[in-house]
C-alpha cells in the first residue's frame, strides 16, 4: 500500500515536471544575437586586406586603418598582385632595377581602375605592399621602385598591430 | 511562441562568423616618397633627419653631421636607445615631421618597420606620459652609402 502510494505521488511529480518543461531560451538567444551583431560588424570592417597565411607580416604600432587599393603582395614564393601570382620571388631578387613583369601587371591593374579626377595623370593611386617579414631590403626596394616607375603615388606597407603592452614586454627589456 | 527556425539560424550563424572572423588586426604604414616625376637622383634637401641602418648598428645624423650611433646588441638593434634618442631631437626641433631612413640592402623588412616605428612613435610607456607622442611620422626610404664613403662615426 504504502509502496503504491508512493509510486503514485512520483508518477504525479513526474507528470508535473513534464508539463512545465520547456526550456528557458531568453538568454541564450541573448547571447546569439549579440554575438552575430558583434561577429558581423567585425568581419565587414577588417574586409580591406585578405587574411595571409603563408605570409608572415612585421608587427607595428600603426593605428591607421587600411583604404581600397591595389594590393602586392610578396611572398617567400611568389610576388602577387591583387591575388594573382606575377613573378617568382627568386627570380625577382636576382635581376637589378626594375622588375618588369611585375610592372606590367600594375599598368594592367591601373588600366582597369576608372580615373576619377583626369588633370594628375602622373599619379595612378595608391599601393598596399604585404611582405614576409623575412624578406631583404633590396627585394622591396625594387618592387617599391617597380610601383614608383609605374606612376602609383603613395606606397603604404601593411603590417600587423600590435598592442603597447606587448612593445614593453618585448622592445624595451635590456 | 515557436524560436526553432529562429535559433537554427543562430546555431549555424554563429560557428561560421567565428571561424571567419579575422582577430588579427592589420594597419597601415605609409612612406613618404617624392613623387616619381622628381627624380631621386636629385640633391635633396640637407636638414633632413637621417637614421642609417647598416648591419653593425644604427647611425643617426642631421645636417651638421653624425649625433649618435647605436650598436647591435646581443638580441637585435636597440630601438628603445633609438627612440629616446628621437625624442631629445624632436625637443630640440619640434617643427620638423620628416626623416629619412637609408638602408643596407641586406637588412631585413622585419628591421625596416621596427626602425619605422622607433622612429615614427613614441609609446606613452616610453615618454611616460599620458598618450603616445609622435616624433618624425613622414618617413622616406634610401639606399645607404657604402661603408667607403660612410660618415665618420662620432
Amino acid at each position: 500500500m504504502n509502496q503504491t502510494r508512493r509510486a503514485h505521488r512520483m508518477e504525479v511529480r513526474a507528470l508535473k515536471k513534464n508539463r512545465v518543461a520547456s526550456m528557458n531560451l531568453v538568454s541564450l538567444m541573448d547571447i546569439f544575437t549579440i554575438l552575430v551583431f558583434f561577429l558581423l560588424a567585425q568581419s565587414a570592417a577588417v574586409e580591406v586586406l585578405p587574411n595571409a597565411e603563408n605570409l608572415d607580416l612585421p608587427e607595428s604600432l600603426a593605428t591607421e586603418r587600411a583604404r581600397e587599393t591595389v594590393l602586392v603582395m610578396i611572398t617567400a614564393q611568389d610576388i602577387l598582385v591583387n591575388g594573382q601570382a606575377v613573378m617568382p620571388t627568386a627570380e625577382a631578387s636576382q635581376g637589378s632595377g626594375e622588375l618588369t613583369a611585375l610592372r606590367q601587371a600594375l599598368e594592367a591593374q591601373a588600366e582597369r581602375v576608372v580615373k576619377v579626377g583626369d588633370e594628375d595623370e602622373s599619379d595612378r593611386g595608391e599601393i598596399t605592399i604585404m611582405a614576409d617579414k623575412g624578406l631583404p631590403y633590396s627585394l622591396i626596394k625594387k618592387v617599391m621602385l617597380t610601383c614608383t616607375q609605374a606612376q602609383y603615388g603613395l606606397l603604404s606597407f601593411a603590417v600587423m598591430q600590435r598592442d603597447q603592452n606587448t612593445v614593453q614586454l618585448g622592445g624595451s627589456s635590456e | 511562441m515557436n524560436i526553432t527556425a529562429f535559433m537554427n539560424l543562430m546555431v549555424i550563424l554563429v560557428p561560421f562568423l567565428l571561424i571567419t572572423a579575422v582577430f588579427s588586426r592589420l594597419a597601415v604604414l605609409e612612406l613618404d616618397l617624392p613623387s616619381p616625376s622628381s627624380e631621386p637622383s636629385e640633391e635633396e634637401p640637407k636638414q633632413r633627419l637621417t637614421i642609417t641602418v647598416r648591419e653593425s648598428g644604427i647611425t643617426v645624423s642631421d645636417r651638421d653631421g653624425p649625433i649618435d650611433r647605436f650598436e647591435k646588441i646581443a638580441d637585435g638593434y636597440n630601438y628603445a636607445a633609438l627612440t629616446e634618442l628621437m625624442v631629445m631631437v624632436k625637443d630640440k626641433i619640434p617643427q620638423e615631421t620628416s626623416a629619412t631612413l637609408l638602408l643596407e640592402p641586406q637588412i631585413d623588412y622585419d628591421t625596416v618597420i621596427q626602425v619605422m616605428d622607433a622612429v615614427r612613435v613614441a609609446t606613452k610607456e616610453q615618454t611616460g606620459d599620458s598618450r603616445d607622442r609622435e616624433l618624425f611620422p613622414a618617413i622616406a626610404l634610401g639606399d645607404a652609402p657604402t661603408k667607403s664613403s660612410q660618415e665618420p662615426t662620432p
